[in-house]
């Protein structure tokens, strides 16, 4: 919030500066939209927040974004987002101090994206990807989005490779959507690197995130981890306690051409919170050109554990002991599994060359018994199987 | 059989259209033996580091000779780079080459400032000063 207003003080004390030189050259508006509707062919759950009717809600958004150029190596830039789907605010999304003292060096300060992923800091500008939901996407919303802080890039050349690393601190004061709840957090510290190479048309990316000291507003851990407390078993108490690291890796490689395009990407995330469980994914993608449309299809497939203990707290000794014990049971058998695998065939057609319409079938496949990404779940014999339809048009100006 | 002869004409015309023009790559800058590689030239227009300190300029996506920079230096589509800028500009890394609708405004904003590139028809007649750094085949 500090850095905000930090960037806020700096945007405005330098208006009299950009006004005094011509200000149309100073300030470039530009920004990006995207229509999505989707359609699950399922009555008893919902994924993504797709349900068996058409709905236009989820993921559609529109995004404006002003660049103001202060000197010729110092920048502003703010991003105003509105998003329609319920768990995700409107409002401002970047806001942050670019400054480049020369072609090797970036430096940015203020509100930014965490670049956990391939594409997490531009998630929402779906121009820029082949699908209309990215195979890893579903993970971003179980981390934080952005974050408060700086990161420095510096950029070489090595023979015929470009060479990029980067490195980001800071914190992350918000909310966290799990299972279509909201939960407010606090992390003190974000930090993370990413090495990224590009040769000609191959490209590849390795990167680590690591956030830690977390302070989370769950009512229902938080009641239950004093009553535990109380009643001497701290080690279960603790499970519930939001004090552990989290820790995601990361790793990406393509290569486009005229063509085709192929990709993979693999995540791994390690956690010791008992409300973000370890992770594990990837996905591999391809796609063929024959303008102005591009076929693409995709597989994917996730895992999730969580670092449970065991219930030290009996049970049919003590009736207040055993409702002890089941309410924690009860707990750690709602949290929610996220093994998932996906298939993903799409239809990109570019009707101008900032203008694209997509279509895409996605087919789900989840552990039965397990939440898989699903909620709502009506009907407790449902396979989670499903297919999701998505059509969208996507654009940047 | 009309419309397969329409095709047939149109394929013609394209594939002649992008082999009738050769492109050159020019930079109003002072260094006189700049030599690049194909390599050099596409890391330039696409923004990634280098070490010719120049600033890339370009024609619109309309243009003819854009479509075969694309295809000759840069070897994508100019969908696939359009989202490539995407991904740059509303990340915050890089920012596209500003765009030109003509050669002629292309080349007065080149004069006016030093230490521009761009790339443009072979047979374009080029203001004193410029120099020709690299050639398509």
């Amino acid at each position: 919030m500090r850095i905000t207003v930090f960037c806020t003080l700096i945007i405005l004390s330098f208006l009299p500066i950009t006004a005094q030189a011509d200000i149309s050259d100073r300030i470039a508006f530009s920004g990006f939209g995207r229509i999505v509707g989707g359609y699950l062919d399922e009555d008893s759950a919902r994924f993504e927040g797709y349900y068996n009717s058409v709905s236009f809600s989820q993921q559609s958004l529109f995004a404006l974004q002003s660049d103001i150029t202060i000197t010729e190596e110092l920048s502003l830039s703010a991003q105003l987002l509105a998003h329609s789907a319920f768990d995700r605010k409107s409002g401002l999304e970047w806001l942050y101090v670019n400054y480049e003292p020369n072609q090797n060096w970036r430096f940015k300060l203020g509100k930014l994206r965490t670049p956990f992923f391939r594409y997490s800091d531009v998630i929402d500008v779906g121009f820029a990807y082949p699908w209309l939901t990215p195979p890893l996407q579903k993970f971003s919303s179980l981390l934080f989005s952005n974050y408060e802080g700086a990161t420095g890039t510096y950029r070489f050349n090595l023979d015929s490779t470009n060479v990029e690393v980067e490195a980001f601190y800071g914190t992350f004061d918000g909310e966290l959507t799990r299972t279509e709840q909201s939960i407010k957090m606090d992390v003190d510290e974000i930090k993370g690197l990413i090495f990224s190479l590009t040769s000609g048309n191959l490209s590849a990316r390795v990167s680590t995130t690591m956030s830690s000291d977390f302070d989370a507003d769950v009512v229902q851990f938080t009641e239950l981890a004093n009553l535990l407390d109380f009643a001497g078993f701290q080690q279960n108490a603790e499970s519930l306690r939001f004090d552990g690291d989290i820790t995601v890796y990361q790793g990406n490689i393509n290569y486009d051409t005229l063509d085709y395009f192929v990709s993979a990407e693999w995540m791994k995330v390690t956690s010791d919170l008992l409300v973000i469980p370890a992770l594990d994914g990837y996905y591999l993608s391809a796609g063929y050109n024959f303008a102005p449309f591009q076929i693409h299809l995709s597989y994917s497939t996730s895992n999730s554990k969580y670092d449970n203990v065991e219930n030290l707290v009996p049970k049919g000794l003590d009736p207040q002991l055993t409702q002890l014990s089941f309410a924690y049971d009860q707990v750690i058998d709602s949290l929610p599994d996220y093994e998932l695998d996906t298939v993903t065939l799409g239809l990109r057609w570019d009707l101008r060359y900032n203008i694209s319409a997509k279509a895409e079938v996605t087919f789900l496949k989840g552990k039965p018994g397990k939440s898989s990404f699903f909620t709502g779940i009506t009907d407790p014999d449902f396979d989670r199987k499903a297919k999701l339809y998505q059509i969208g048009v996507e654009w940047v100006f | 059989m009309k419309y397969t002869a329409m095709l047939i004409l149109t394929l013609t015309m394209c594939t002649f259209s992008s082999q009738a023009i050769d492109l050159m790559v020019v930079a109003n800058t002072d260094i006189t033996d700049i030599n690049v590689k194909k390599r050099e030239v596409r890391d330039i227009f696409m923004g990634s580091s280098s070490q010719f300190p120049l600033k890339p300029v370009a024609l619109t996506p309309d243009s003819e000779a854009r479509l075969i920079f694309n295809t000759k230096i840069v070897g994508l589509t100019e969908s696939r780079i359009q989202s490539y800028w995407a991904q740059m500009r509303f990340s915050g890394r890089k920012k596209p080459p500003i765009e030109f609708d003509s050669v002629e405004s292309l080349l007065t904003f080149m004069i006016n400032n030093q230490g521009t590139i761009a790339y443009l028809p072979s047979n374009t007649k080029l203001p004193t000063g410029f120099t020709v750094i690299y050639r398509t085949e």
